[in-house]
């Protein structure tokens, strides 16, 4: 309930919650989608609400599947390219599942509650939306129908020779004793663990002064290429989240990298829709694990030069509020707050881009009945035995091993320690959905104020326009100007025989001067490039302007990342 | 690519017959590619008997800039005399071809080049349409030729507080130059200087600051990239243009390139990488190989100078360069080679003398050759011209005696390449069904199988000896023996206890080397 508890606190600031919701389709949200099934669901949905929702193909992976894009967006307050967005993906490490069933509960919370949840209509009214549920089908398909461990396959399916001896994914792990999944092998050793006297599934590090029982090899497999080594060679492939071409770094410095930046499919029609939509405004990416609100960056260069202070205020301001939505994660900076991350996926869409971007990781396996602020072994099973019923641990089995003779085999299952149980799901949905939703709710959004306009001269006009930006996020960040991505807003004047001769902004700091002149900015074609508008400000701009008395003039204010607005007036006093 | 994009190139690209060229060698063209612009580029192969996947290859590449017409004539052209010679069935070249490959892309840029062969201005882009000054539109500001003298050149303006003064001639070469005024000094100055000859199309104040293209190849690649507001014509990403994925994703597909060789318009000499301060530095055994190569190259070519790409033009020296990529990100060798400088002829044969490298020229030297247009008017009060200041690349039209000038180097680079031999070093027989021999690997060639760089980076291919797999007959020692990297004149040793008396042939194996084979015969051994 508490997750219900937030959401009333979140909706009821402004508008009054829907009584009923009356989905047009149905879908157990307590429940994982492999690929197909992922997508009959959002077909159900684009076909339900065909005003709303639109699915496209952004392109194809490494195998060929569909990377699916949901638009989300009214059509009749303007097309989706024209207002804000917000980008929202899953799944790049294809067994961290989750994120897909949340971005799609979010397609469903949006189309479901449209016209009948008053904040989230405004929200269609002022912004779009483009969902990506999966971008690494391939892995995510394997995760649900091959045998894993809950860590792979992290990677796409890019063969790569792990082992440089001229052969690719020759020795991966294998399901030795056909029980669907790959889990842990341990033989006897005087070298390796031991055995926890309370519960005997548990492994513990060997006491100094004694012998060993157990020596655990990580995951179930033989040694396929001969060499001498066992699974060192496994299955792909190229980490999509170190990809990107911000503070990349080639494989040997880090690892998953690729050859290249956005070498990969997946990763490149994924950069290549970003940039084609530079109206995107906030970034939301879902991975597993660990119960974080991460944003950028993720290496000591970026880190050092740091996030310029606006910037910084903006995402400290919203990961604030997650407080009411997800009050048991917590909000890090990639580099010092996890571990170093080169071409990480928000750090190119926040560095290069300039976009507010957060990453979420889902869930956390930490079960701590004796409060001592660590989750032990024993606790994690016991977790197993209490709560999952025995699902999520395959106990200790004998096996008669090719190489290593007799051994055991048992561990954690695939579908557990990085993902919630199925029932769990569903709050875990609603909490990140509320959250994400709240981090597009501050997207940019501009209005006109007052608007002052003066004869100076005959048929010479001063005309003074006040834009409010009423929301956190500027119109663009301090990173997109310092990178050159952000182009400057501009007011066009439109009308017969009209020239705009100048213009200024009109500073109204205490003690200055109207006639101060703070900036000139450039005009071209009767439009004015004045920069950008702050968060929660105001920005007064002056027009100089040649137009016979009572003409009629059209004024657009447009951005790159903020709805156009348009307001009309007559050339007098 | 404001404060790049200029000055004098006379040269067009049909004077080299590059058409031509393509016309009489399709059977050489194994793949094509689509360049961003829509034009097609080719790779091409001449290779010989026998017929075998694993012979180590030679890559070529050429016409990385628009501006490099005569690096992908000489590409051609060595290309097609090959072909043609192991067709006639020129001993030499079926030796040469029976052992190796060669595989180039003669002109990675075919937009560039037929874009360049238009206009008289350095050109180092794709073509692709590029906002250079952020401001929305793109190419919509070139550099133009105000005085219609046929050169792109910079521009003065006279102007009471101009802060330049004409000094004028007192040596031979008769040329007004401008210099800052020192006004601590009393001088005057009356000028203001603009860089850039043009016209200011989009009103912006600058001039000639968003010109045509785009985009340079050479700053593309996944080495050290830059975005382009730290690194002019770096692309939106490494890799984004669809030439340099082709030429990327090919040579990452083929371990069997033994040794990279880009051959460029300017430069006259060979560098080996790198190519920046902010590059990796090149390890010192790599250093040593690479000057032994140009040791060779100066013996087999007029040219005189080798020297660290960093030292050498300026155009070679930008980030993201291919260069670098070859050698530090992909772990190949790979150097490149520049057909023009400030040559002599040989008085009597009339042969080209590279005394010189581009960089050692005095100013003397380079107004001989590329002369300097006098500053004339275009209006009342403003000149333009002054030194074509990239005059030093000019390569004069026609120069056909370029095309063939690394042939007889580039052949012999085959026996620079890593060879790997084994032998018995000693054996012993254990029993009358059972004998032990301590085999030894060494390399004989000039390279190590691998760079010291490549290592470092993680991108070498290991020296494995296998034993043959469907045989039981090894008794004692690992079935795959991992010998690393081998240096030139480096061994490696193992033992093996062997049962039984069938013959069995054993050889090394490493994608980018000379192997030879070795049969075990266990009757043989004492």
């Amino acid at each position: 309930m508490k997750f219900f508890m937030y959401f009333l606190i979140f909706t009821l600031c402004a508008f009054t919650p829907p009584r009923t919701i009356e989905p047009k389709v149905n879908i157990d949200f307590s429940t994982y989608y492999d690929y197909e099934e992922m997508r009959d669901i959002l077909i159900d949905l684009t076909d339900a609400y065909p005003e709303l929702l639109t699915l496209d193909v952004m392109g194809q992976s490494r195998e060929g599947r569909d990377i699916w894009i949901v638009t989300v967006n009214n059509p009749l307050t303007g097309e989706h390219s024209s207002k804000p967005a917000m980008y929202i993906d899953a799944n790049t490490h294809g067994n961290e599942i989750q994120g897909s069933e949340i971005s799609i509960f979010t397609i469903y919370y949006l189309a479901t509650r449209f016209n009948k949840d008053e904040w989230v209509t405004q929200l269609l009214n002022d912004y779009s939306f483009y969902i990506a549920p999966t971008v690494n089908p391939d892995s995510r398909h394997r995760f649900f129908h091959e045998p894993n461990t809950p860590h792979s396959p992290r990677q796409n399916i890019r063969p790569f020779d792990n082992d440089r001896d001229g052969y690719f994914d020759e020795d991966g792990p294998e399901d030795l004793n056909g029980d669907g999944e790959i889990t842990q092998m341990r033989r006897k050793s005087i070298y390796g663990n031991q055995v926890s006297s309370i519960d005997p599934r548990a492994m513990e590090g060997k006491e100094f002064d004694a012998y060993g029982e157990w020596e655990v090899f990580w995951t179930e497999g033989i040694d396929n290429d001969s060499d001498g080594s066992i699974n060192e060679d496994g299955l792909g492939g190229v980490d999509l989240n170190r990809q990107w071409p911000w503070d990349w770094a080639a494989d040997h410095k880090q690892y998953g990298a690729g050859p290249y930046m956005l070498s990969e499919p997946e990763a490149h029609i994924t950069a290549a829709f970003i940039r084609e939509h530079p109206n995107i405004a906030a970034v939301q990416s879902y991975h597993n694990a660990g119960n974080m609100i991460l944003r950028p960056p993720g290496t000591k260069e970026s880190s050092e030069r740091g996030l310029s202070s606006k910037d910084k205020r903006v995402m400290d301001f919203m990961a604030e509020r997650a407080e009411n939505f997800l009050p048991e994660y917590e909000y890090l900076e990639v580099y010092s707050g996890l571990y170093p991350v080169n071409g990480g996926f928000f750090d190119w869409t926040y560095g290069e881009l300039g976009i507010f971007s957060f990453t979420n990781e889902l869930y956390s396996f930490n079960p701590d009945y004796d409060g001592d602020g660590y989750s032990s072994q024993i606790e994690k099973l016991k977790w197993n035995d209490d709560v999952a019923h025995g699902t999520c641990f395959a106990d200790w089995e004998p096996y008669n091993h090719p190489e290593l003779g007799e051994i055991e085999i048992g561990g954690w299952k695939s579908f557990c320690t990085r993902t919630p149980l199925p029932d769990e799901l569903f709050d875990m949905a609603m909490q990140n959905t509320l959250f994400t939703l709240m981090h597009a709710s501050f997207m940019p959004k501009v209005e006109f104020g007052e608007i002052d306009i003066v004869e100076i001269d005959r048929n010479f006009w001063r005309v003074d326009v006040q834009l409010k930006n009423v929301s956190a996020m500027p119109t663009a960040s301090s990173q997109g100007v310092r990178s050159g991505y952000a182009h400057s807003d501009k007011i066009c004047l439109e009308g017969a025989d009209l020239s705009v001769a100048g213009a200024r902004e009109k500073n109204l700091r205490p003690g200055q001067s109207l006639l101060f002149i703070a900036s000139q900015f450039e005009i071209r074609d009767n439009c004015v490039h004045l920069g950008h508008v702050d968060s929660y400000s105001q920005k007064w701009v002056t027009m100089f302007v040649e137009g016979k008395r009572n003409k009629k003039v059209n004024m657009i204010f447009s951005a790159q990342k903020a709805k156009s607005i348009n307001s009309n007036f007559n050339l007098k006093d | 690519m404001k404060t790049i994009l200029i000055f004098i190139f006379f040269l067009t690209a049909s004077s080299l017959d590059l058409k031509a060229n393509l016309e009489s060698a399709p059977s050489l063209i194994t793949k094509s590619f689509t360049t961003s612009l829509g034009d097609e580029g080719h790779l091409w192969e001449v290779s010989g008997l026998p017929l075998d996947d694993s012979k180590p290859v030679i890559f070529l590449i050429g016409g990385l800039r628009g501006d490099e017409p005569y690096s992908v004539a000489a590409i051609e052209h060595f290309m097609i005399s090959l072909d043609q010679d192991y067709r006639n069935g020129d001993a030499a070249a079926v030796e040469l071809l029976s052992r190796v490959t060669f595989r180039a892309i003669p002109g990675l840029n075919p937009s560039g080049l037929k874009l360049a062969a238009g206009i008289s201005e350095m050109f180092p882009w794709n073509g692709v349409p590029w906002d250079d000054d952020d401001d929305g539109f793109k190419d919509e500001d070139p550099p133009f030729d105000l005085n219609g003298d046929g050169v792109i050149g910079s521009v003065r303006i006279e102007k009471p507080w101009g802060e330049w003064k004409e000094v004028l001639p007192k040596d031979d070469l008769k040329i007004t130059k401008m210099k800052k005024a020192d006004f601590v000094k009393g001088e005057k100055g009356g000028w203001i200087l603009r860089d850039i000859e043009g016209d200011d199309s989009d009103g912006d104040g600058l001039y000639g600051e968003d010109g045509l293209g785009g985009i340079s190849l050479d700053r593309n690649f996944p080495y050290n990239w830059q975005f382009p507001y730290s690194n002019s014509g770096g692309g939106p990403f490494a890799v984004s243009e669809s030439e340099v994925k082709f030429v990327v994703d090919e040579l990452l597909a083929s371990p069997e390139v033994a040794f990279i060789v880009n051959v460029r318009d300017l430069g006259a000499g060979m560098a080996y990488p790198m190519s920046n301060e902010s590059s990796d530095k090149t390890p010192q055994k790599d250093k040593k190989i690479f000057e032994a190569i140009g040791e060779r190259f100066k013996q087999q070519t007029p040219y005189e100078s080798f020297f660290m790409a960093k030292d050498g033009p300026e155009s070679w020296s930008k980030k993201g360069n291919f260069l670098d990529w070859a050698y530090a990100g992909l772990g190949r060798w790979s150097v490149s080679v520049g057909l023009w400088g400030l040559p002599k002829e040989h008085e009597e044969t009339g042969e080209l003398i590279f005394e010189k490298a581009w960089h050692q020229v005095s100013e003397k030297e380079w107004f001989d050759v590329v002369g300097y247009q006098d500053w004339t008017s275009y209006k009342e009060g403003e000149d333009s011209s002054g030194w074509p200041i990239y005059g030093k690349s000019r390569i004069p039209d026609g120069e056909t005696r370029l095309t063939g000038i690394l042939d007889s180097w580039l052949k012999s680079l085959v026996g620079e390449l890593p060879i790997l031999n084994i032998a018995i070093e000693e054996s012993e027989r254990l029993s009358s069904e059972t004998v032990k021999v301590k085999l030894r690997v060494w390399n004989s060639g000039l390279l190590s199988t691998d760079s010291d760089m490549s290592s470092r980076i993680r991108e070498s291919s290991n020296v494995w000896v296998r034993f043959p797999e469907s045989d039981s007959m090894l008794v004692v020692g690992l079935p795959q023996i991992n010998l690393g990297s081998l240096e030139p004149g480096e061994s490696k040793s193992w033992e093996w206890v062997l049962k039984g008396r069938k013959k069995i042939e054993v050889s090394p194996t490493h994608p980018r080397s000379f192997v030879n084979s070795l049969t075990i015969d266990p009757k043989e051994i004492k």
